[in-house]
Parts: C-alpha cells; sequence; structure tokens
C-alpha cells in the first residue's frame, strides 16, 4: 500500500521543488540585476543553515502527516488488502519520513546554492558539531510530523485541519513562553514547549560550540536536546500507528 | 464459505445486529435484504474486520479473519471509497502489487466491458463509473470469497445486468458471495439464497426456491358462507367475504386439496414474489 503514499509524496515534493528552484531563480535574477549583494559577511555556520533550513522539513511533515489519516477515507481499499494494518500504516510512515528527509536535504542544497549566488560561500563553516545541527534540524521536523499525525489519528480525520492548527500551535506556543505570566503558568508554558518542535531548535547557536546566550524555553545540551525530540517522535509514532491501526471504521 | 455465528453488535444504546447467523456456501450467492438502518453495512463492517463484534464468530473457509484472508475477499462498499486523485490505472496498480492473485489480463476485459479509460481519474468518473472501478479492483483476483454492499448502484440497467452475471459466473465457479442490494430484482435475479434481516436480526434466511415454495398462498372462493376451515384456522388466514387465502407454510398443495373438500368453487395455489416475501418479513405494522 505504500504506493500510494509514494505517489502522493512525489506529488508534494513536485510542488514542493518547483517552488524553490523559482524562488532561486528570481534569487538569481535578482543577484544578476546587482540588487542582492552582501558586502559585509562574517563567518556562517552550516550548522546553523542546516537548523533554519528545517523550517522547509516542517512544511512538507505537515502535508504528508495528513495521508495516512486520510487513508480513513478510503478503508474499503487500504484495509482490505492481505497486510497487517500496523505494518501498512509504518510502511506510510517510512515513505513520509524518507519524503521530509528529501525535502530537507533539497533546501539546504538550495540554500547553499543561494549562498553561492550571493558570493559568500567561503565564509561558511563547518564545526564540530555541524553533524547535530543537521540531527536536531530533522529531528524536530519528524517531531512536527509524529506530533501532528498523532493528533490527526486521535480526532479521526480532519488532518488538513489539524495539520493547519499545528503551525498555529507550535508558533504560539514559542513565541508565549517568554510572557510575563504567574509562576505556575509559566512552568506549564515551559513543559508544552517540550513537545514544541521548534523549541528545539531555538536558541542552538553553533558560533560557540553549541552554547548560546539566547533564552529559550528548553534548557538541555545538544545531545539532551536531541535524545528528547528523537525520543517523543518515537512514542508519538507508536500512538499514532496504535491509534490508526486499531480503530473501528 | 462464510459462516457467521451469533454476531452481536452494538453501538452504544443501539443494538446493531442482533445475534445474527448466517451461512453463504461456497458456488453459492446469498442476498442480504433489509430496510435502511437494518443491519446490513454493520454486518459487513464486522465480517471485515471494520468493527469488532460485542459477540459471535465470523469464518471464511472455517478459519477467522486474518491479513491472509484478503487474498482470498473481494469487497465493494455502498459508496465507492477511491483515490480521486490516482487514475483508474493507478488503482488497478495497487490491486496489482497487493493481491498475489491479480489477474492482469481479467482486469482489462473487465476495463473494456466497463468501457472504463485508464487514465482518467477517479474523481473525474461519474457515479456509476466509480461503482464499476471499485468493482474491477474487487474482481481483478478473482477471489472465492465476494462481499458487496449495494455494489450495482449508479449503474444503468445494462451494467447492472453485466454485474449481476459476472457474479453468477463467480458463483459458478465456485464463489461464496454475499450480497446486499435495495433492488430487489437484482437478488431475485442474481442469488440462490436469501437472508432477510429487520432490527439486526435475521427473520428470515434459506434458499430461495424453498423460501417461495414455502411461502405460497392458496386462494379460495366459497359460495354463501366459509366453511369452517378446520386445522387450517392454524395458519395465517386472510378473508374477503367469500374469497379465503391461506398462507400455506410449503403445505400449498395439500392445503388447496383441503379447500377443495370443503366445497370452494375455485381454488387457485399463488406464487409469491421474493418483494412479497420481503415486505411481510420487514413489515412491522403487520406484527402488532
Amino acid at each position: 500500500m505504500h504506493y500510494v503514499e509514494i505517489m502522493r509524496s512525489r506529488r508534494v515534493l513536485l510542488w514542493y521543488t518547483i517552488i524553490l528552484v523559482g524562488m532561486t531563480g528570481i534569487m538569481a535574477a535578482s543577484v544578476v540585476g546587482g540588487h542582492s549583494t552582501i558586502n559585509d559577511a562574517g563567518p556562517i555556520p552550516l550548522g546553523e543553515i542546516l537548523l533554519g533550513c528545517a523550517v522547509g522539513a516542517y512544511v512538507v511533515a505537515t502535508i504528508v502527516s495528513t495521508g495516512l489519516v486520510s487513508e480513513l477515507g478510503t478503508l474499503p481499499i487500504t484495509w482490505t488488502r492481505p497486510v497487517a494494518r500496523d505494518r501498512i500504516a509504518w510502511s506510510y510512515v517510512a515513505v513520509d519520513l524518507a519524503t521530509i528527509l528529501i525535502a530537507y536535504v533539497i533546501l539546504v542544497a538550495v540554500v547553499l546554492v543561494c549562498v553561492a549566488l550571493l558570493g559568500v560561500i567561503g565564509y561558511v563553516f563547518a564545526g564540530p558539531h555541524t553533524w547535530a545541527g543537521f540531527v536536531l534540524g530533522f529531528g524536530s521536523a519528524v517531531m512536527w510530523y509524529a506530533l501532528t499525525l498523532t493528533a490527526a489519528s486521535l480526532v479521526g480525520g480532519h488532518g488538513v485541519r489539524v495539520a493547519a492548527f499545528s503551525w498555529l500551535a507550535f508558533l504560539v506556543m514559542q513565541s508565549v513562553w517568554e510572557a510575563p505570566v504567574p509562576a505556575p503558568i509559566h512552568a506549564v508554558l515551559i513543559a508544552l514547549n517540550y513537545l514544541n518542535p521548534i523549541a528545539y531548535v531555538n536558541g542552538v547557536s553553533f558560533d560557540m560550540a553549541a552554547h548560546s546566550d539566547r533564552p529559550h524555553a528548553i534548557v538541555a545540551s545538544l545531545g539532551t536536546r536531541i535524545a528528547l525530540e528523537w525520543i517523543i517522535s518515537a512514542v508519538a509514532l507508536v500512538a499514532a500507528v496504535r491509534i490508526w491501526s486499531t480503530r473501528e471504521a | 464459505m462464510i459462516a457467521i455465528s451469533g454476531l452481536t453488535k452494538r453501538y452504544r444504546d443501539v443494538l446493531a445486529v442482533d445475534d445474527l447467523s448466517l451461512e453463504v456456501p461456497s458456488g453459492s450467492v446469498c442476498g442480504l435484504l433489509g430496510r435502511n438502518g437494518a443491519g446490513k453495512t454493520t454486518t459487513f463492517k464486522c465480517l471485515l474486520g471494520f468493527a469488532r463484534p460485542d459477540q459471535g464468530t465470523i469464518r471464511f473457509d472455517g478459519a477467522p479473519l486474518a491479513p491472509k484472508t484478503f487474498e482470498r475477499l473481494g469487497y465493494v462498499p455502498e459508496r465507492p471509497a477511491l483515490y480521486t486523485w490516482l487514475t483508474v490505472a493507478q488503482h488497478l496498480e495497487i490491486a496489482r502489487r497487493t493481491q498475489p492473485a491479480y489477474d492482469d489480463a481479467y482486469a482489462k476485459e473487465l476495463l473494456a466491458t466497463f468501457r472504463l479509460d485508464g487514465r482518467k481519474k477517479a474523481g473525474k468518473l461519474s457515479k456509476g463509473q466509480q461503482t464499476a472501478l471499485a468493482l474491477i479492483f474487487a474482481l481483478s483476483s478473482r477471489p472465492p470469497i465476494l462481499l458487496l454492499d449495494e455494489p450495482a448502484s449508479g449503474l444503468d440497467p445494462v451494467m447492472q445486468r453485466v454485474v449481476l452475471d459476472l457474479l453468477i459466473d463467480a458463483a459458478t465457479n465456485g464463489a461464496a458471495i454475499l450480497l446486499s442490494s435495495h433492488q430487489i430484482g437484482q437478488i431475485d435475479r442474481a442469488a440462490d439464497r436469501v437472508a432477510i434481516i429487520r432490527d439486526g436480526k435475521v427473520v428470515i434466511s434459506g434458499d430461495l426456491d424453498a423460501l417461495r415454495e414455502s411461502s405460497r398462498v392458496v386462494e379460495a372462493t366459497f359460495v354463501g358462507t366459509v366453511p369452517d376451515l378446520g386445522e387450517l384456522t392454524s395458519m395465517k388466514i386472510e378473508q374477503i367475504g367469500t374469497n379465503v387465502r391461506v398462507h400455506a407454510n410449503g403445505r400449498a398443495d395439500a392445503v388447496a386439496a383441503r379447500c377443495g373438500a370443503l366445497g370452494a368453487v375455485g381454488v387457485r395455489v399463488l406464487d409469491r414474489s421474493l418483494e412479497d416475501i420481503f415486505l411481510e418479513a420487514v413489515d412491522e405494522e403487520g406484527d402488532r
């Protein structure tokens, strides 16, 4: 059954790539026209590019997270295949994770092309923690996907609405935790951010070997952040698959 | 063979299926009849594992439902559930990739029969064409067990006939087919067995010919007054003036002879249509 999800993912990646290539083209035209130049470039940590590019993976994670849940509308096909339901669900998850990874890599490539077009590719440097930028960035997209998928499975459909709401929820959670509120509410907001993929990449700096003075909701080392987001993702995916494959139609 | 025993399914306060038992042997088409909300679709859902029965057992060729069962089971839902953004050919590709017994030549033959264009997206098909695609999807692996919930809805009369003939062919080749339809004519044409359900319970089931035989009515006309009918009064009797209709419970010939002996001037044995049998079975007013 992963054939259906491959077809769905192919469509998503095609449009995603067309949009990115279009944007790159506009930027190239701008550079050629002399409208875009950087005169005072400093060192650019590759790790931060990798973290920033997670945004593209978020967009694709949001879209593909609706795939499995939308199968609830075609159960007479999906659930009448001679394959265990949880295997069907895991095959969808595998295709979706591969799609998110491809989307992530495409955006990283596009950003590096843009940096090169701007003539500052020589300022990009990789440090000892650069790999962590990739694992953390991709992990936060996986976490976004897993949490959205679980929520959509719980409500039984309405995948598109849940996916759209995830942006609102995560962005609001990320922006309100610093609000001047009473301590108990502040504690709740901090706790909620542990379920917010954006919070894991926020405040991480690769300038100073993954340490930053910027305030962030999740006070943890890079390794702990990575471990937490991947553990939460794994638990959420197991829950989503379980909910999806044992529900009644 | 499909064997359902004591199937019960409750949704909160609603008893959707109540102790339903039914057997569909191989090589047989069993028509499942019932009014809207009688429990037909819930029965299908339980058969397919879409809903968990509260009680009862379901067996296909002696084994309970398992993922492997779907290698031998085809299902056509009441409303075609297709991927509107995939083409007809891509739907068949799904069947090819997932059904070990997928028969490509047969699928193409069915496409031609239903005049479906493989390049057309499912969302652009008419309702009848979508139904046809759902049928082709289910039939393309020639499954020996078929569950069909209103399989001919939306099809024109010519295509309805084609579908029924396909089902009869499948049964002739040994398939066990459970067919639900509101169009009693379709059941009458394709089925050799029937089960009528009301409020989740099977009220009548069995061989269609035997059912027709047992439901024949004897109409007798007497002159003057109707005599004491003796032992016939144990049967359901309708009387209008000197005309008497006796529901003979499978003893039509004996009842006709008895009416003659009682002095009836005219005796007719009337065959009853499946529609008559169905309407009487589901007529709740008639029970009161």
